[in-house]
């Protein structure tokens, strides 16, 4: 089950490397970084992961 | 148990005492493993409407785990309190749900994995702990509540009795440590401890013992959130090593927020709490890259709100204003804040101090 309703996630680069994934998540605009203890991040890749959810790449 | 046999319990064969025993024993200052059980801490406001399904965090640490579909329940820091408290949690009921077949609507408290390590659970050495506070409803009868690990594989259902409506009484709730289960000592979730509100027959167990199962309330139970209007408080909430409950601790409200604030900070509303000026590098010309100190270490890299309107940039080569993105990313520097990268602008120089202006609020979360 979804602990969260995540949508439109994307990722956002510095210098060209990824540095986070903003995200509506629960109705609200987040940015999210590549943190595994964050738990937002911990519950996009596990919808990742279950194919539930892709992130778009970041803007060039 | 009793106070003899705890006392007892400090004592090696030969009648001396251990000083193992008492490293782990209640002692003052530190000994509530609960932050803000007093619910004075409310960073995020103080009155929270919630519908459906939603994992939120209302007043500071205590969060709404609920797939209650068809309830809207209001969430509010109240001024309802027993003798000595100031403030409560108040939980109330909009519109019911009243099938929770497969549904449950908790309040909740998470507990950081480092500082429940003490307690050795999953292992021989598992401590005994208990956990009180006062509760107040306009139902009566035995809730139920949980504790559970990380993995929620592992669990404990306990109850409690509400003898008279609309009165507070104080409850306690002793736990066998657990010898085992995976339990977490890291800054990951150590501990969850849950209050039903509400939970279907599939996540209901036996109260009193632990099993590898993941129960969120206890068979039997009330379920406040089925019945339209109706009320639950709660406060002076502490969780504590051995088998008494003590009196609750009363930590100062500047200590509650530092604690707090490892896991939600913000820069603060209104017309000056939100004025955030910060010096920051320019990235080519639309977007700067920016350190915010933060006053206390979070527990991990933060999330970030993104929607920062109306944010100008002041630069050495020009000025800008736009509506700004913004986004806290893991650096090596989480010790003493967190980067961020601002986008959206105008006017910048590549590689150029700059200032970046927010008219918003800023805030950063690393809840469990």
């Amino acid at each position: 089950m979804k602990q969260m309703i995540i949508e439109s996630p994307q990722y956002v680069s510095l210098n060209g490397e990824n540095i986070a994934v903003t995200a509506t998540i629960d109705g609200q605009a987040l940015s999210v970084p590549l943190d595994p203890a964050n738990r937002h991040y911990a519950e996009i890749i596990r919808q990742v992961e279950a194919g539930e959810l892709v992130i778009q790449e970041a803007e060039s | 148990m009793s106070k003899a046999r705890d006392l007892a319990d400090l004592l090696d064969a030969n009648g001396d005492v251990e000083l193992d025993a008492l490293d782990n024993a209640p002692s003052g200052s530190g000994k509530n493993l609960i932050i803000n059980g007093a619910m004075q801490v409310a960073q995020r406001g103080t009155s929270f409407t919630k519908s459906g399904s939603s994992n939120v965090y209302i007043l500071d640490r205590f969060n709404q785990v609920s797939n209650a579909s068809a309830a809207t329940v209001v969430y509010s820091q109240d001024p309802e309190a027993p003798a000595n408290f100031k403030n409560s949690l108040k939980f109330s009921v909009t519109t019911a749900d009243t099938d929770l077949t497969s549904q449950r609507c908790l309040i909740s408290q998470f507990i950081e994995g480092q500082n429940v390590a003490h307690l050795n659970w999953g292992t021989a050495d598992a401590q005994d702990v208990t956990l009180s506070f006062w509760v107040r409803s306009s139902l009566t009868g035995t809730f139920g509540g949980s504790f559970i690990n990380s993995a929620e594989d592992y669990s404990y259902p306990f109850t409690y009795t509400i003898s008279s409506a609309d009165t507070w009484e104080y409850k306690t709730v002793t736990v066998t440590g657990p010898t085992a289960g995976t339990w977490l000592d890291t800054n990951g979730v150590g501990i969850r401890i849950h209050w039903s509100m509400g939970t279907g027959s599939y996540r209901l167990g036996t109260a009193g013992s632990w099993s590898a199962n993941r129960y969120e309330g206890a068979t039997g139970q009330v379920d406040p959130v089925s019945t339209t209007s109706a009320t639950w408080y709660i406060t002076g909430v502490q969780l504590e090593v051995g088998s008494v409950a003590t009196p609750f601790e009363h930590r100062s409200y500047g200590e509650e927020l530092q604690l707090c604030k490892r896991y939600y900070q913000t820069s603060g509303s209104g017309a000056m709490g939100s004025q955030v000026c910060l010096c920051g590098r320019g990235n080519g010309t639309a977007s700067s890259v920016a350190f915010l100190p933060l006053p206390v270490q979070m527990r991990s890299s933060p999330t970030s709100n993104t929607n920062i309107a109306s944010t100008e940039m002041f630069s050495i080569a020009g000025y800008g204003s736009g509506t700004a993105t913004v986004s806290a990313y893991a650096g090596t520097n989480r010790g003493m804040g967190t980067a961020l990268l601002i986008g959206g602008l105008s006017g910048g120089t590549d590689n150029r101090p700059n200032y970046v202006a927010f008219s918003n609020e800023l805030t950063f979360e690393s809840e469990l």
